[in-house]
């Protein structure tokens, strides 16, 4: 059995590394690979979301306030150069809100965001059932979820002129919290200043 | 004797003949083809259809082909983090496959998730079924029609194929 993952929205799992704790009212992008996450119909595919990703290691989103569209457009760009069967990229972007809205029979929320920044990542957080569930019951949830998420959309359409700057910002950020934090002295030691 | 038996379709033209040789035969004028039925003691049938006939497709063969294909596609890592679907998960997949009583019910889709599930996906205006298998001679689904409670099971061994209060969400009849 997997160790527990983190799922607490209240604390980052790399506070040394984080912007910031996800707020409701920011955006997160996930990536979209056509024909592998997408049915016969152009729809989400239910395996487009891995039950091990929401049960224990978190399902990889961007938050797009610390990200830019160049930044995803590389990761996309290395992608189809590992997988050229790839026919397109799109990315879905979910408002936090809508996945931390409670589920109307049990009032809590089915789904956690956490902020799992990653060094020169800052905008990497993670999807998670709020509890532990068992495989069928988690394939419910994810059903529920890929019920809430929005259309994907081609990259460019996800950004707009405002978004240039995103990168830049949770750098920023991340280099900030790291100086302030009690690790600074081994970045230091790593980086040689 | 020569005669007209029950016709179902329009373009089905049943004929009998009769004293000998006994046979049925059966004109699929819009096909272009015909299927004789012969009676001389030992039973026999013809088939006879045009070379550019094409059959109506089966649905059994036509998800092992699926899953072949995926089998060949997923044969390494596809992603960072990713792990590909061990062959003990497809061949759980096939003998499930096997079981599906597919004459009475809608087909499902067939992805593979990055976490090795060979995953089958029925969808409809008011149900859904995810179901999917791992390798380890199991498989566990979750199972939502309007004005039906959502089933929900884990850990099903492969041989006992789909449960038929699941397979009736996906009725195609």
């Amino acid at each position: 059995m997997p160790q527990e993952p983190h799922r607490d929205e209240g604390k980052s799992a790399a506070p040394w590394l984080s912007p910031g704790l996800v707020q409701s009212n920011e955006v997160v992008m996930r990536t979209i690979l056509d024909p592998d996450h997408l049915g016969p119909d152009g729809k989400l595919a239910s395996a487009a979301i891995s039950l091990e990703d929401i049960r224990f290691r978190g399902w990889s989103v961007d938050r797009k306030y610390f990200t830019s569209l160049w930044r995803v457009r590389l990761s996309h760009y290395r992608w189809k150069k590992k997988k050229p069967k790839v026919r397109n990229v799109y990315v879905l972007p979910v408002p936090v809100n809508d996945i931390r809205r409670p589920n109307p029979t049990t009032g809590q929320p089915d789904f956690v965001v956490t902020d799992t920044a990653m060094l020169l990542n800052p905008a990497h957080a993670a999807v998670l059932l709020s509890g532990p569930h068992g495989e069928g019951a988690a394939r419910g949830f994810r059903n529920n979820l890929l019920r809430k998420l929005p259309q994907y959309v081609d990259l460019t359409q996800a950004f707009g002129s405002t978004d240039k700057y995103g990168y830049l910002r949770g750098m920023f950020k991340q280099i900030t919290t790291i100086l302030a934090s009690p690790f600074r002295n081994i970045f230091r030691s790593m980086s040689g200043f | 004797m020569t005669g007209k038996l029950m016709p179902t379709y329009d373009d089905f033209l049943n004929t009998f003949n009769a004293p000998a040789p006994v046979y049925l035969r059966f004109d699929a004028s819009s096909a272009g083809g015909s299927l004789v039925v012969l009676d001389q003691g030992t039973f026999a049938v013809q088939i006879n259809v045009p070379a550019n006939y094409v059959f109506t497709s089966n649905p059994t063969v036509d998800l092992l082909d699926r899953l072949a294909e995926l089998k060949t596609k997923y044969s390494t890592t596809w992603l960072p983090n990713s792990t590909r679907p061990n062959d003990k998960a497809f061949q759980n997949a096939k003998e499930f496959v096997s079981t599906l009583p597919l004459h009475r019910m809608v087909k499902p889709a067939i992805h593979v998730a990055s976490d090795g599930e060979v995953n089958f996906q029925w969808s409809g205006a008011d149900f859904h079924i995810d179901l999917g298998f791992y390798g380890n001679g199991k498989f566990s689904f979750y199972g939502a029609k309007e004005g039906h409670e959502p089933i929900i099971r884990d850990g099903v061994p492969v041989k006992d194929g789909i449960p038929k209060d699941l397979a009736d969400f996906a009725s195609a009849i």
